[in-house]
This record gives C-alpha cells, sequence and structure tokens, in this order.
C-alpha cells in the first residue's frame, strides 16, 4: 500500500518512512506533510479557503520543503527513536452534523424518503505498531452550530456546507467528504417539515468503495405516530448504494444506548 | 528513691490518669474518625453534589462529630457538661452580638449554596467587578479578575446585588454596533456581515446572526450585529469578527464614517474659501 500508483483518491494507510523523509498529502482544502526526522514526528498544515475544493495529491517519499509558507502551521513530536510506520486514517467529526435539504421539504404522512448528505472528514495520523496518536484534525474547520428547541437547551453540532439531496446522482464525491444515506420515514399521523437535520457522524463507521470514495453505514429514521418518540437506527453494514464497500474503520463512539428514543427536536426540526 | 517510685505508680496508676488517657484517645481517634467519616460521606456523595455543597456536606458532618467527641472526651475526664453548655451558651449569645456580619455570611453563604447562581469556574460580575469564580465559601465568595487579581466578596454584598451570570448557559451572543455611511446599500450591507458570520467557524451558524437597524445616528446609519458562538470561544470570535467586519468593508468598499459636523457661518463670519476646479 506504499506508495499509491493507481488514480483513486485512496488517502489513507500505513506508509514507511526512512529518516529525513516526508510524505506529503493533498486532500481537498487541506495540504499536510509528515516528516520523520532523527528523533522526532513533525507534521505541518496548511489550509484553504474553499470547502468544496476537491483536488487529491499524494507524494511518498518526498524531501520536505526547505521552507513552509506562512500560514503552514507545524507541530513537533519529539521521540528519542521514532517509529518507521505513519499511519494515516480517515476519521468522521466528533460531533453531530447539521444537514439542511437543498430546498426544505415535507415527508408526508406514512411516506419513507430517502435522503442523501456528505459530511467532512478528518484525519488521524499515528505513528509506530503501537499507533500513539500524534494528531486528529479536520480537513476544513467546519462552523460550529446549535441545535435544540432554545438557546438554553440543546447541543452544539458542525453545520455542514453542502446540502442534503434527495437523488444520489446530485451528490459530488469528493476525496475529503463522506456520503450517508438516511432513509427516512414518517409514521405518524402529520406531515413534518425537513428543515435540518442533525446527523450523529461519531457513531458511524467508514467504508471504502470501489472508486476509492467513502461512505458510511446508512441510518434509519423514523417519525412515530402519537407521542411516542423517533427512533433512530445504524445499519451494520455498508449500504447498498455503495456496491459492496469494504470497512476502513470503526466509529468515533459507540452509539449510545437512548439513542433509539432521542427526542424528535434533536433530530429534526 | 523508692517514695519517688511508689508516688510515681500511685500517680499512673490513678484513676484520675486512667480517664485523663480515655479522654486523650476518644479525642484523637475520634477526630480522625470524624476527617475520615466526613470525606468518605463526600466521595459517596459527590456524583449527587456540586463542589460547594459538598464542602458544606464536609465541613458540617466534621464539626458536628467533632463537637460529640469533644464533648464526650470532656465528660470522660469529669467534667460536668450541663455547666458546660450553660456557659457555652452565654459564650454564644456573646459572640453572636460582637459577630453579627460574620453570621449574616454564613447564612447568605447557605442561600447561595442553595440557590446556585454560579457554580465554581463560572464567570461573573458583581457590581464593577468580573471574574471567575475560585471557591465559594461559607463567609465569602472569591474571584479571579482577568488581570489575574483575587477578589474576596462577602456573601452578604453578593446575596444583595444584582449578579451577572455569563457562562451559565452553553451559547453566548456578541453584540457589536457597526455605523455605515448614509450613501450605503443597507441589503448590501447586511449581506456582507452575513457572509462574514458564515465564513467564522466560532460563530455559530444557528441562532443565525441577527442585524438590527437602531437608528439614523449624527453621521451614520446604526446598525447592531449580533452573533452566537460557544461560552469558550466569546473572547476569540470578539477579536477576530470585529476584524473581519473592518476587512470586508474595506473589500466591498462599504465607508465606516467619521463623525461629521456641517458647520452654520453666520454673517458675521468670513466666508469660507472656495476653489473652483475646471474639468476637462
Amino acid at each position: 500500500m506504499n506508495p499509491k500508483t493507481d488514480n483513486k483518491p485512496v488517502w489513507w494507510g500505513k506508509f514507511s518512512l526512512s529518516e529525513d523523509q516526508a510524505g506529503m498529502w493533498r486532500i481537498g482544502p487541506c495540504k499536510f506533510w509528515v516528516e520523520r526526522l532523527s528523533n522526532e514526528w513533525r507534521i505541518t498544515c496548511l489550509n484553504n479557503d474553499d470547502p468544496l475544493e476537491d483536488t487529491f495529491e499524494m507524494k511518498l517519499p518526498v524531501s520536505p520543503p526547505a521552507e513552509y509558507e506562512s500560514a503552514a502551521k507545524t507541530t513537533r513530536f519529539g521521540m528519542s527513536k521514532p517509529a518507521e510506520h505513519v499511519i494515516i486514517t480517515p476519521a468522521l467529526a466528533d460531533r453531530s452534523v447539521v444537514i439542511r435539504p437543498e430546498i426544505p421539504f415535507y415527508i408526508l404522512q406514512g411516506q419513507k424518503v430517502d435522503f442523501f448528505v456528505d459530511s467532512p472528514l478528518w484525519v488521524k495520523i499515528e505513528v509506530g505498531e503501537h499507533r500513539v496518536l500524534l494528531q486528529n484534525f479536520p480537513v476544513y474547520q467546519p462552523s460550529d452550530t446549535w441545535f435544540g428547541p432554545s438557546t438554553m437547551e440543546g447541543e452544539f453540532c458542525y453545520a455542514n456546507r453542502v446540502r442534503g439531496r434527495l437523488k444520489l446522482e446530485e451528490i459530488i464525491f469528493r476525496p475529503h467528504r463522506a456520503v450517508t444515506v438516511v432513509h427516512l420515514r414518517n409514521r405518524s399521523e402529520k406531515s413534518v417539515f425537513l428543515e435540518r437535520l442533525s446527523l450523529p457522524v461519531p457513531n458511524l463507521a467508514l467504508y471504502e468503495d470501489k472508486d476509492g470514495y467513502l461512505w458510511t453505514q446508512s441510518v434509519a429514521l423514523e417519525i412515530m405516530a402519537g407521542d411516542k418518540p423517533s427512533s433512530l437506527r445504524f445499519n451494520q453494514k455498508a449500504p447498498s448504494e455503495s456496491q459492496g464497500a469494504k470497512l476502513v474503520c470503526g466509529p468515533r463512539q459507540k452509539p449510545e444506548e437512548n439513542i433509539m428514543t432521542r427526542v424528535m427536536h434533536y433530530l429534526i426540526s | 528513691m523508692s517514695e519517688i517510685w511508689s508516688s510515681l505508680i500511685e500517680f499512673f496508676t490513678a484513676e484520675r490518669f486512667i480517664s485523663l488517657v480515655r479522654a486523650f484517645t476518644i479525642l484523637i481517634i475520634g477526630l480522625f474518625l470524624a476527617r475520615l467519616i466526613s470525606t468518605s460521606l463526600v466521595r459517596i456523595l459527590s456524583k449527587h453534589t456540586s463542589a460547594q455543597q459538598s464542602m458544606l456536606i464536609k465541613r458540617v458532618s466534621f464539626y458536628l462529630l467533632a463537637v460529640l467527641i469533644v464533648m464526650s472526651s470532656l465528660k470522660e475526664m469529669g467534667f460536668q457538661l450541663g455547666f458546660l453548655l450553660g456557659a457555652a451558651g452565654i459564650f454564644t449569645v456573646a459572640i453572636g452580638f460582637a459577630s453579627q456580619t460574620s453570621a449574616s455570611n454564613v447564612i447568605s453563604g447557605l442561600f447561595l449554596i442553595a440557590e446556585k447562581p454560579f457554580i465554581v469556574g463560572d464567570v461573573i460580575k458583581v457590581g464593577d467587578t468580573v471574574g471567575v469564580v475560585l471557591a465559594i465559601e461559607l463567609v465569602s465568595v472569591k474571584l479571579r479578575t482577568f488581570d489575574n487579581a483575587l477578589v474576596r466578596i462577602p456573601n452578604e454584598s453578593i446575596v444583595k446585588s444584582q449578579i451577572f451570570n455569563y457562562t451559565h448557559f452553553p451559547i453566548r451572543r456578541i453584540d457589536i454596533e457597526i455605523g455605515v455611511a448614509y450613501k450605503e446599500d443597507i441589503a448590501k450591507v447586511r449581506e456582507v456581515l452575513m457572509e462574514v458570520a458564515d465564513r467564522n467557524p466560532l460563530c455559530l451558524e444557528e441562532p443565525l446572526p441577527l442585524i438590527i437597524f437602531k437608528g439614523y445616528g449624527d453621521s451614520s446609519i446604526d446598525l447592531l450585529f449580533c452573533a452566537w458562538c460557544k461560552k469558550e470561544n466569546y473572547l476569540l470570535l470578539v477579536n477576530s469578527i470585529k476584524e473581519e467586519v473592518k476587512k470586508a468593508f474595506d473589500e466591498k468598499g462599504i465607508e465606516i464614517p467619521f463623525p461629521h459636523r456641517t458647520l452654520y457661518t453666520g454673517s458675521v463670519t468670513e466666508p469660507f474659501p472656495i476653489t473652483i476646479v475646471n474639468n476637462p
């Protein structure tokens, strides 16, 4: 797996670096270098302002640049004997992501709708056999947002830059975003207006499809009749739309037991 | 020599000495146990109580046990507790008159702990003092101001004053007063401000930023730009967003005017000099 020669935008894996060598990754708006020196690892990140840029480049091994751009941020990790391997893993956000549809819509009573969304990825950099975590950073820092019934009650989430779609064909696959299929079902007696949806991405696993793009397992949200709380279920495998995608990494957090009974206004508004 | 020896033996075997040893043993072991019990009590209840409630439970339980231990120890020494309690009552009344303020602070402290308007770590404003709460004690509350000074405020003053707790709720709103020139298109100004908020990752997307038309000022149209953030990011956002607004206005050519004054020259004053420029 070291180095990649095909055109798939696969930027994760286990890579070996000799002393004084570096690897360079450019994933959408984020460009980063990982350098192995005699007694330290050095990570330098550079971000641009366009969250939707979908460039992909990976060079390994390369000589580290003599001087980085002034906007680049370098972090150093001292070690007596730096390990030979660096492991790069994609991860989903560490908080739920709030997604808005392109145009808000009603889910009529008794109807089922498939909603396609893509959310931003984080990069996890680990070294050595024991996978010592050096850094875990977003490819693009998403905006914070608040999701709840009032300014006193609710939870912090990230706001998604990309709007959700009702057709999979309208989703643009990018190397730094993962696609989720949300099956919405309205079992209540009245139509539900979907303006925003909070997707608990820390509970989702990542899968790689045959083209090297990332998916999460699908999520089923049922809006129940009467006073019954909505239920949220995570499928245990890649969605059928991904055509046999393979597991890349598990969820950040194990789903809470009470996620099945989360109050509806925490999921939809 | 033998007399001394025998009198020593007599002294150490006398009932008074034995009761003295017993009293000291009760005192030492008792106080140690009281400390242990009060600490364990706090540890057991820590999940259900705040830091200041734990502190109160620890102190009250320790002092109650300590009073019981001292009383049993005195009884062991042969003191008449009835007389002692009578004397203590008179003493308490005397002390009470002398320490009215302290007593009032203690009672206010109990109210503060029960009411919980703030907890340790909150940023509050009492009077003109703004700081982080370091400790809520029975007599006073200790604050650390942002220039790193320690401020001790008696509980009585806190109970009587208005308190602003800036970190009670998870999110906060920052209000920025902005003046733009009368010639500017307000719709465009709104658009630019919303873009600035949208681009700043610290600014919450929801609740939506708010732009209020405050009025027609002397030299500018006055707007109030309100953006929400996580309480921890308040200062970061205040700093960054003000800079970004200035930068965005400069880029879009939106003028932030200086105060304007129109001078009236009455008939007494000299006329203003006028230069006529011939345009080609």
